[in-house]
């Protein structure tokens, strides 16, 4: 594994060094919950109530309520029914965009389904709200809506505070819930001046554990809860926690935070680096996503007349690991919805590739990956049924 | 989980592939499948004495597409005009060492490819006329191209459609769904690009029942 060049940051990081390490007295002698007065139960309560200080902390989040969940799929899921759980279909309007992730655009499927006024706004071509869309689809009955802040795909930075103005201005009743799952490296994320009434994110994405995923709630809850059992950590998520992984996800987060600044200035410099290349040595390929208020480690291209999944194999031939949005490499075949959303035809999704660097990317991994990239273009190219 | 995994075979057919390019002036040729679809092969070849003497293919298309497009030109080459017809897509993906489910469709497509490229070339050099018929079985026939992604059986087999009448150039099909299943629009856009290409068909009524 050690030869592996990886370029899918975006789908999963590698659990840091100095994180496992804070996590691993949780798998071992101090396996137990936080469940009781004793010595090994307050232990454990005290580990969970460091993690909680330190995941405020680290958002400037000191009033609010943090949930741990099971994934950033499951945060998002337990915010939106936690909202929705006790209107009426009839009386509620929720607002989310039609480049949002499954785990929010498949939950308001569902409300849709059930007959609630669920509006999806449009995007522009280069994946913002479009905000004419936004205005027209607030209305007296919008409860909630669902912002990502930056964009899984295509690495989109959305205008939040523009979007959340002209919400609060409609109705400041209107809950807010932003997913900030794919920003919290790159973006400042200071939960009070967010101002949101929800913010959602993942482990995984952040070089933390998998199976972990949080929730920060304005104070008061403006949710109801949805799961149901033995309340330890929160009322909101009953059932034995994930005491490994709420330790783990606290220093995941402290130290993406920590270091974000140096971060965002390595992303911004690959980033830079990556797209000159491509652009340069390869042609018939365009940038999906914007040039500007672009998430710094997130890159996503088209190339003209061949298949992303092939591509994908021929660099998973070498080594290099990067994903597409090609429909014959997703799960159900379905051509990609934000791809699609911004406008690109069904050959631009499929040819496209997302490539997303990370923590541990040099310059010379981008080089060996834009080496092996060209020929292989190419070769596809000419085996094309198009030219 | 279903397992993702591509052959040896696959994988060697998808590296080198062989029998790649275009015949100029073909004694056959046809494309197949469309940018919008996802894939599209082109199978172009020639023939001596009824038998196969030549043939490529071009993809824009995934591995399995390649791999099988490769396999297809390979099973054809020295056969029959008559040979060559009966294969099916069952002998690619068994030449293959088989193909994950949700990739058996490729091969489809590829065998697809190489029917039409013979048609072409009865047509073109001996005038023969390939009028088809339409009718509920007809339409049944073409539906058994149509691959369930799940199971990599076709949709006629797997039972899913319940309900299908052709009358005067529509088609009214039915075809059940369980709720949380994820190729409900792959196969939905499957049957139409299939139906499509029939020509006399102008409306098609796809029913979805979720159960």
């Amino acid at each position: 594994m050690d030869n592996i060049i990886y370029l899918d940051n975006y789908r999963t990081t590698k659990t840091s060094e100095s994180v496992m390490k804070k996590m691993k007295p949780y798998m071992e002698e101090n396996f137990y919950l936080p469940v009781s007065f004793t010595e090994m139960g307050t232990d454990i309560a005290e580990a969970v109530d460091e993690s909680t200080d330190r995941i405020k902390q680290a958002l400037n989040a000191t009033d609010s309520e943090v949930i741990y969940t099971g994934s950033g799929t499951q945060a998002n899921n337990m915010v939106i029914h936690g909202v929705m759980r006790d209107y009426q279909p009839e009386e509620t309007g929720m607002i989310t965009s039609v480049i949002d992730h499954p785990s929010i655009n498949n939950v308001f499927d569902y409300y849709k389904k059930k007959g609630f006024q669920v509006r999806k706004i449009k995007v522009d071509e280069y994946g913002f709200w479009k905000i004419d869309h936004l205005k027209e689809a607030l209305n007296d009955k919008t409860k909630l809506v669902s912002i990502t802040l930056v964009n899984h795909t295509i690495g989109t930075i959305q205008r939040y505070e523009e979007l959340r103005k002209l919400i609060k201005d409609v109705n400041p009743n209107i809950l807010i819930h932003l997913d900030i799952s794919m920003a919290l490296m790159t973006q400042e994320i200071d939960f009070k001046r967010l101002n949101a009434d929800f913010l959602t994110l993942s482990g995984h994405k952040i070089y933390g554990p998998k199976g972990i995923g949080l929730i920060v709630a304005k104070k008061p809850v403006k949710m109801k809860p949805v799961l149901f059992g033995t309340v330890v950590t929160s009322p909101y998520s009953p059932g034995a926690d994930n005491i490994p992984a709420i330790v783990g996800l606290s220093y995941a987060i402290e130290e993406a935070v920590k270091n974000r600044q140096a971060h965002n200035s390595k992303m911004k410099e690959h980033q830079k680096y990556l797209m000159k290349q491509i652009e340069e040595k390869i042609d018939k390929v365009e940038l999906n996503g914007p040039v500007e208020e672009r998430a710094s480690d997130n890159i996503n291209y088209s190339f003209r007349h061949i298949e992303g999944e092939s591509i994908m194999m021929f660099l998973d031939f070498d080594s290099i690991v990067v994903a597409t949005g090609s429909a014959c490499a997703s799960s159900d075949l379905k051509v990609n919805y934000i791809l699609s959303a911004i406008g690109r035809d069904h050959e631009m999704a499929h040819g496209s590739l997302r490539i997303t660097p990370g923590r541990d990317t040099t310059k010379e991994d981008l080089d060996v990956f834009i080496d092996k990239l060209i020929p292989i273009v190419e070769r596809l190219r000419a085996q094309s049924t198009i030219k | 989980m279903a397992v993702i995994k591509y052959t040896k075979e696959v994988i060697e057919h998808f590296k080198n592939p062989k029998n790649v390019g275009e015949i100029e002036n073909a004694d056959g040729d046809a494309t197949v499948g469309s940018p919008a679809c996802g894939d599209q092969v082109s199978v172009s070849l020639n023939v001596k004495d009824n038998k196969i003497e030549d043939i490529k293919f071009l993809s824009y298309g995934c591995a399995s597409n390649i791999a099988t497009g490769s396999i297809v030109t390979e099973l054809a080459k020295g056969k029959t005009v008559e040979e060559a017809k009966n294969l099916t897509w069952k002998d690619a993906v068994d030449e293959l060492g088989g193909l994950p489910p949700v990739k058996v469709h490729c091969s489809v497509l590829a065998v697809d490819g190489l029917k039409a490229a013979i048609e072409d070339y009865e047509e073109k050099k001996l005038g023969v006329k390939h009028e088809k018929r339409l009718d509920e079985q007809s339409i049944i026939e073409e539906l058994k191209s149509v691959i369930y992604p799940k199971t990599g059986n076709n949709i006629i087999d797997e039972k899913l459609v319940k309900y299908l009448k052709y009358e005067n150039g529509k088609v009214e099909i039915e075809i059940s769904f369980d709720e949380t299943d994820v190729y409900k629009q792959n196969v939905l856009e499957e049957i139409e690009e299939h139906l499509n290409e029939i020509e006399g068909i102008d409306d098609i009524d796809i029913k979805v029942v979720e159960y």
